[in-house]
C-alpha cells in the first residue's frame, strides 16, 4: 500500500470516527429538545394544576419534584458525555486538516457543542504534541528484503502465531 | 561511569518547547563537563527526521558512534486504545536494548509523555536498570481538576507514569520546590533526589551601549513607551487573569504610563478570554499588549527594555522567563509560590500570586522607587549568574558519581541475551497475535537491529553498481576498478572492504558476489553473499555513476544514515549540467537528480577542485537543499594505467605505432568519441595540417559515443584513415599503454572535463600534451602542458604548429612538470577525505 493509498484509508478512518461521534451529538441534541418539550410539556401542566382548586396547594410541589428530577436526569446524560472521550478526536482534528474542516461541517448546526470540543480541543493542545511522520521509514523496513538474522526473527514470531 | 542518556525528551513535541530546550542545554553541559565519563546518546527510531539534526547538534561533543539508535514498534501513543500492545511490546524493546548497552546509569530526560505522541518510557518493567530521570513538577497531579480529571485516559496514563517515577532509583529535580513535590506528592526518599536546576542561554544578557532600540518592535506590537513585561505560556496557572486584574488596580498615573505588555504563543482561548476581561474592565484597548510569538531575539530586547518584569504563575517546575529576565537586567517581581523564590531570593521581590492587590502593591512600591528597580535589576543580574547549565550539570554528575554506585543494579557483567531467548521472552509475554504479518516484520527487523552484533571495525560499502551490471569501459569505470582495487590491497585493517551493488527493482545493496569471483579473486574478501546490513560507522561510497541506483535508493539510504551509516558519493563531473549542449537533455536532468540526492547524504568527493568549486556553485545558486552534514571535498586521480586493466579481450585487435607509424610524429587523442570532447575540432586541424603538407599521424582511441553520428562516420570514412589517421574504437589497457609510451603528444582538446587523466596518464609515461586552456587542466598539469585556446579547426592547427616548432627547438613544456599520483597515492587521498568526513 502505497503513502497516498494509506493517506485516503486514513482520512476514510476518521471520517468514519467524525461521522460515529456526529451520531451520537445529533442523539444528545434530540435528547435535549425532547427535554426541552418536556420541560414545556411540565410547564403547561403546571399553569393547569395551578388553575385547579383541588391540586393548588400540592400539585405544585409534586410537580416542580418531577420538572426538577427530569431536568436533573438529562443534565447528568450530558455530563456523562464525559470530555476526555473526545480528545483522541481532537487530536486527530488538530493534525488532520481534511478531517478539521469535515468537523467544522459536522458540527456548523451545533455550535454549544462546538464550543464546548473547542474547549476541551484548548486544553488538548496544551499537552499535545504532533505524531510522528514514520511512513517513509515504515515503508522502506517492509519493502525491504529481511536479512538473515531478521528472517529467523519473523519465523520464530510468526511460526505458530495466527496472522491476520 | 557509562551514562545512557534516553534522549526522547528532545524528540517530541517538547523539542520546541521548554522541556526540549532543558534536556538539550542539559544534555551538552553533561557532555561537556563530563570528560571522565562516558556517555550514550539514545534516541529513538520512532521519531526519525529528529536524528539527523540531533545527530548534527551534538557532533563534537561525543563521537558519533556514541550515538545511537532504538526501534520500537509504532505508532505507540496511549491516547489510542489500538496502540496498546504495540506500545508494550515497544518498552520492553527500549529496555532489552538499554540493558545491552550495559550502562551504570540511563538518564531519562521525559517521563511522562507519550500520551499522544511515540515517546516510549518505562522504569523497571521488564529489566533491573539503574534509571535516574529528569523530574520537572507534579503539576497534573496538583491540579487535578484542569489536567487529570478532564480526560481519564490521560489520568490513567499520568498516574501509570508517575507509578515509574516512583521506581527509578535516583531523580534529578529542576529545583528544590519540585524535589518538595517529588518527596510529598510520591513519596520518594529525600536522598534519592538531587537538585540540579537550570541555566540559560548565554545570549540573554543586560543591554550594553550599542544595544538596539525597541522602535521597530514597538511598532510592531504598539507598544508606545515605557511597559511591564510577562513573558510565558498562557496555562490557567499563569494566572494571566489576576495579573491583568492587578494592573487594572493600579493607580491611574501608573496605567496612563505603563502599558502592561504579555509576550509568548498564547492559545485563541487565552487571548479570547484576556481580551474580554480588559472589556469588561474597561481598560482601554492599548493599555494590554498581547505580541504573539516572539524570537528569542525580540524577547531579549524585550526583557532589556521593560520597566518591570511581573511573573504571577501560582505553579512552576523552575520558571526559566524569571531567570532570562533577571539575566537582561530587568527588574523583576514573582509569585511566592513553587520554586520562583528559589530563583529570586529577595523577598522583596516576591508578592502572593492568589491575592490582586498583593500583586497590584508589589507593581506600585516597584514601579515607585527607582532605588528599588535599580536594586533589583542589579541583584537579579547577579542572582542569575547562579544558574548555568554547567552548574547543573557539574551538580548532576557529582550527584550521580555518588548514589549510583550505590543503586546495586549494575549489570555491565550480564551476558547479551541470545536472540532465540529474546523472541521466546517477547512471545511468552504478549499475545502478539493481533499484530499483522507487516508489523511482525518490523518487529523482527527492529530486534535484529536493536542487537545486530557489533562489528570490530567499520566496513566501506563500495557501490560499484554500473561495474556489476555493465561495465562499458568509460574512463570511470577505469577508475572504479583501480580505486576498488588498491581499496581491497592497500586499506590496512581501518575499514573493512565489500563491494556492493543495486538494482532498480529492489531496495538494498548487495554484496557483487559475481563481480568478486570473476574479476576481484586474487584479493581476500570478507563478506556474506546476499542484502547487507550496514552497522552505525560504515560507509555506503559510491564509487560508480549511476544515476537511477542512488534515486531508487534514496529512501534506504536515509533509513541506513538513520542508524549512523555515512553516504558519500564520488563526483566525477557537472559537465551534463554545465555544458548540457553536449548530452541529451534526460541526461541533464538525471545528472541534477543525481546531484540532488546526494546532497541529501553526508558527502561529495569530487575528482578535482574545479569539480568541487563548480558543485558548491552550481548548488548555491540553485538553492539545492543539503543534508546538515553534507561537505564537499576533492581528491586527484591515478594514473597508474596497469592496476586498471580490464580483461583482455581476444577480439580487440592489436595495435602498434612501430607497425603503422612510419616515423612520423604521432598525436594521440584518448576519450569516447562525444560532442564535448573536441574531437571534430582536432580532425579539422589535422585536416589542415596535412593539407599544408605537415606529415604527422593522428591516433584517436574512443567508442563512439552520444550525438556524434555525423561526425563518426567523417571518421571512419577518412581519406587519411589507416595511413595517417587511425581510429581504435576498441582497444586494451595494455594497448593504450604502449601507445603512451610510443606517441610524440597527448591531445586534449575537450571543452569541458572533470579531471584529464589521459594528461596524467601521458605524463607518466613522459609523453608531453597539447591542452585546451581549462582551469582543471591547469590544476592537473600546471606548467607540464603546452596550452591553446579557440574552437575552430585552424586554431587548434596553429597550435600544434607553434608545438612542433618548440619541438624542434627542444623547448615543449617538459611532462615531468606534471605532478601524477599513482591509484595507491589517490585513494588514499580519497579515503582520507572520506576519514575526515566520518569525524565531522
Amino acid at each position: 500500500m502505497n503513502i497516498h493509498e494509506h493517506s485516503m484509508r486514513r482520512i476514510a478512518d476518521l471520517e468514519r470516527v467524525i461521522r460515529d461521534k456526529s451520531d451520537t451529538i445529533q442523539s444528545l441534541e434530540r435528547q435535549v429538545q425532547t427535554l426541552t418539550q418536556q420541560v414545556g410539556h411540565f410547564e403547561e401542566l403546571h399553569r393547569r394544576v395551578l388553575g385547579s382548586r383541588s391540586w393548588r396547594i400540592t400539585a405544585p410541589l409534586r410537580l416542580l419534584g418531577s420538572l426538577w428530577h427530569a431536568i436533573r436526569s438529562g443534565l447528568a446524560r450530558l455530563k456523562s458525555w464525559h470530555r476526555g472521550k473526545l480528545r483522541g478526536l481532537l487530536v486527530v482534528l488538530k493534525q488532520n486538516k481534511t478531517a478539521r474542516r469535515f468537523a467544522k461541517l459536522v458540527l456548523a448546526p451545533f455550535p454549544n457543542l462546538k464550543a464546548r470540543l473547542s474547549n476541551v480541543g484548548s486544553k488538548v493542545a496544551g499537552h499535545s504534541g504532533a505524531h510522528s511522520q514514520v511512513g517513509q521509514y515504515r515503508r522502506v523496513v517492509v519493502e525491504l528484503d529481511m536479512s538473515r538474522s531478521a528472517e529467523d526473527i519473523y519465523q520464530s514470531l510468526a511460526g505458530d502465531l495466527i496472522r491476520k | 561511569m557509562r551514562i545512557a542518556i534516553d534522549l526522547q525528551g528532545a524528540q517530541n513535541e517538547s523539542r520546541f518547547r521548554g522541556i526540549g530546550r532543558y534536556t538539550k542545554d542539559l544534555v551538552k553541559a553533561l557532555l561537556r563537563s563530563g570528560r571522565n565519563h562516558e556517555f550514550l546518546i539514545v534516541l529513538s527510531g520512532l521519531f526519525p527526521e529528529t536524528i539527523e539534526p540531533l545527530r548534527v547538534e551534538f557532533a563534537g561533543l561525543l563521537p558519533q558512534h556514541n550515538i545511537v539508535v532504538w526501534f520500537g514498534l509504532g505508532p505507540v501513543a496511549e491516547a489510542y486504545k489500538e496502540n496498546e500492545l504495540r506500545r508494550r511490546v515497544s518498552e520492553a524493546l527500549r529496555e532489552d536494548f538499554l540493558r545491552d548497552l550495559k550502562p551504570d546509569v540511563v538518564l531519562v530526560t521525559t517521563l511522562v509523555e507519550g500520551f499522544i505522541d511515540d515517546v516510549v518510557t518505562s522504569v523497571g518493567l521488564y529489566q533491573e536498570l539503574p534509571t535516574t530521570v529528569i523530574f520537572y513538577d507534579l503539576i497534573p497531579l496538583l491540579n487535578p481538576s484542569t489536567y487529570l480529571y478532564v480526560d481519564p485516559s490521560f489520568e490513567r496514563h499520568y498516574r501509570t507514569k508517575l507509578e515509574h517515577l516512583k521506581r527509578t532509583d535516583l531523580l534529578l529535580a529542576i529545583s528544590s520546590s519540585s524535589a518538595q513535590e517529588a518527596i510529598s506528592g510520591l513519596g520518594i526518599d529525600e536522598a534519592a533526589i538531587g537538585v540540579i536546576y537550570a541555566g540559560y542561554n548565554p545570549q540573554f544578557k543586560p543591554k550594553s551601549e550599542g544595544t538596539l532600540v525597541l522602535d521597530s518592535l514597538k511598532a510592531d506590537h504598539e507598544i508606545g513607551g515605557k511597559y511591564l513585561l510577562y513573558s510565558g505560556a498562557s496555562d490557567s496557572r499563569k494566572n494571566l487573569r489576576r495579573l491583568l486584574k492587578a494592573y487594572n488596580l493600579l493607580p491611574p498615573e501608573l496605567r496612563i504610563k505603563y502599558q502592561l505588555v504579555m509576550a509568548g504563543k498564547f492559545h485563541q482561548e487565552a487571548i479570547d478570554e484576556l481580551k474580554r476581561l480588559r472589556s469588561q474592565l474597561n481598560l482601554p484597548e492599548d493599555r494590554l499588549i498581547l505580541t504573539g510569538y516572539v524570537s528569542e531575539a525580540q524577547l531579549i530586547r524585550l526583557y532589556q527594555h521593560c520597566t518591570l518584569f511581573v511573573f504571577a504563575s501560582t505553579h512552576e517546575g523552575f520558571g526559566l522567563p524569571v531567570l532570562e529576565a533577571m539575566a537582561c537586567g530587568a527588574p523583576v517581581i514573582a509569585s511566592n509560590t513553587s520554586s520562583l523564590p528559589e530563583i529570586i531570593r529577595d523577598p522583596r521581590a516576591l508578592f502572593d500570586p492568589f491575592d490582586e492587590s498583593s500583586i497590584k502593591d508589589k507593581m506600585v512600591e516597584v514601579l515607585s522607587s527607582p532605588e528599588l528597580r535599580s536594586h533589583l535589576s542589579d541583584d537579579g543580574i547577579i542572582q542569575a549568574r547562579r544558574f548555568t547549565w554547567d552548574h547543573s550539570a557539574e551538580i548532576a554528575l557529582n550527584f550521580l558519581v555518588q548514589h549510583v554506585p550505590t543503586i546495586g543494579k549494575h549489570n555491565r557483567a550480564l551476558p547479551s541475551t541470545p536472540q532465540s531467548e529474546r523472541v521466546n521472552w517477547l512471545k511468552s509475554h504478549f499475545d502478539l497475535r493481533s499484530l499483522s504479518s507487516e508489523e511482525l516484520k518490523i518487529l523482527a527487523v527492529s530486534i535484529s537491529l536493536n542487537h545486530a552484533t557489533k562489528r570490530n571495525r567499520p566496513t566501506l560499502y563500495v557501490d560499484i553498481s554500473e561495474l556489476v551490471q555493465h561495465d562499458v569501459r568509460t574512463g570511470i569505470q577505469r577508475v572504479s576498478r583501480s580505486v576498488l582495487q588498491e581499496l581491497l590491497a592497500s586499506i590496512d585493517g581501518e575499514f573493512r572492504v565489500v563491494p556492493v551493488y543495486c538494482s532498480l527493482d529492489r531496495l538494498g545493496y548487495f554484496v557483487a558476489d559475481h563481480y568478486i569471483r570473476q574479476n576481484l579473486s586474487a584479493f581476500e574478501v570478507d563478506h556474506e553473499p546476499g542484502l547487507i546490513e550496514p552497522q552505525s560507522g560504515d560507509v555506503i561510497l559510491g564509487l560508480d555513476l549511476q544515476h537511477f541506483g542512488v534515486i531508487k535508493q534514496r529512501a534506504y539510504l536515509h533509513w541506513l544514515r538513520l542508524r549512523g551509516v555515512r553516504a558519500m558519493y564520488v563526483v566525477y563531473d557537472l559537465l551534463p549540467i554545465t555544458l548540457p549542449q553536449c548530452f541529451f537533455p534526460e541526461s541533464t536532468e538525471n545528472h541534477k537528480n543525481w546531484v540532488r540526492a546526494i546532497a541529501e547524504f553526508d558527502a561529495a568527493l569530487c575528482i578535482s577542485r574545479s569539480v568541487e568549486s563548480e558543485l558548491v556553485t552550481w548548488m548555491a545558486e540553485n538553492n539545492v537543499p543539503k543534508s546538515p552534514r553534507f561537505q564537499t571535498r576533492w581528491f586527484h586521480l591515478g594514473a597508474d594505467i596497469e592496476l586498471s586493466e580490464a580483461p583482455e579481450e581476444s577480439s580487440v585487435p592489436q595495435f602498434s605505432l612501430d607497425d603503422v607509424g612510419g616515423g612520423r610524429t604521432t598525436f594521440v587523442m584518448v576519450s569516447t568519441v562525444e560532442p564535448r570532447k573536441g574531437h571534430a575540432q582536432v580532425l579539422d586541424a589535422f585536416d589542415e595540417l596535412w593539407a599544408s603538407g605537415f606529415d604527422v599521424n593522428l591516433v584517436v582511441v574512443g567508442k563512439k559515443g552520444w550525438m556524434v553520428d555525423e561526425l563518426y562516420h567523417r571518421m571512419k570514412s577518412h581519406a587519411e584513415q589507416g595511413h595517417r589517421f587511425f581510429l581504435l574504437k576498441n582497444t586494451t589497457d595494455s594497448i593504450l599503454q604502449n601507445l603512451y609510451a610510443s606517441a610524440d603528444c597527448l591531445i586534449a582538446a575537450s571543452i569541458g572535463e572533470g579531471f584529464g587523466l589521459p594528461i596524467i596518464e601521458a605524463a607518466r609515461h613522459q609523453l608531453p600534451s597539447i591542452a585546451r586552456d581549462l582551469d582543471v587542466f591547469r590544476e592537473v598539469a600546471g606548467e607540464g602542458a603546452f596550452y591553446f585556446a579557440g574552437l575552430a579547426g585552424p586554431d587548434l592547427a596553429k597550435a600544434v604548429r607553434e608545438w612542433l616548432d618548440l619541438l624542434s627547438r627542444r623547448e615543449v613544456p617538459d611532462p615531468k612538470l606534471v605532478k601524477w599520483l599513482t591509484w595507491r597515492q589517490s585513494t588514499a587521498q580519497l579515503v582520507e577525505a572520506i576519514r575526515r568526513n566520518l569525524y565531522v
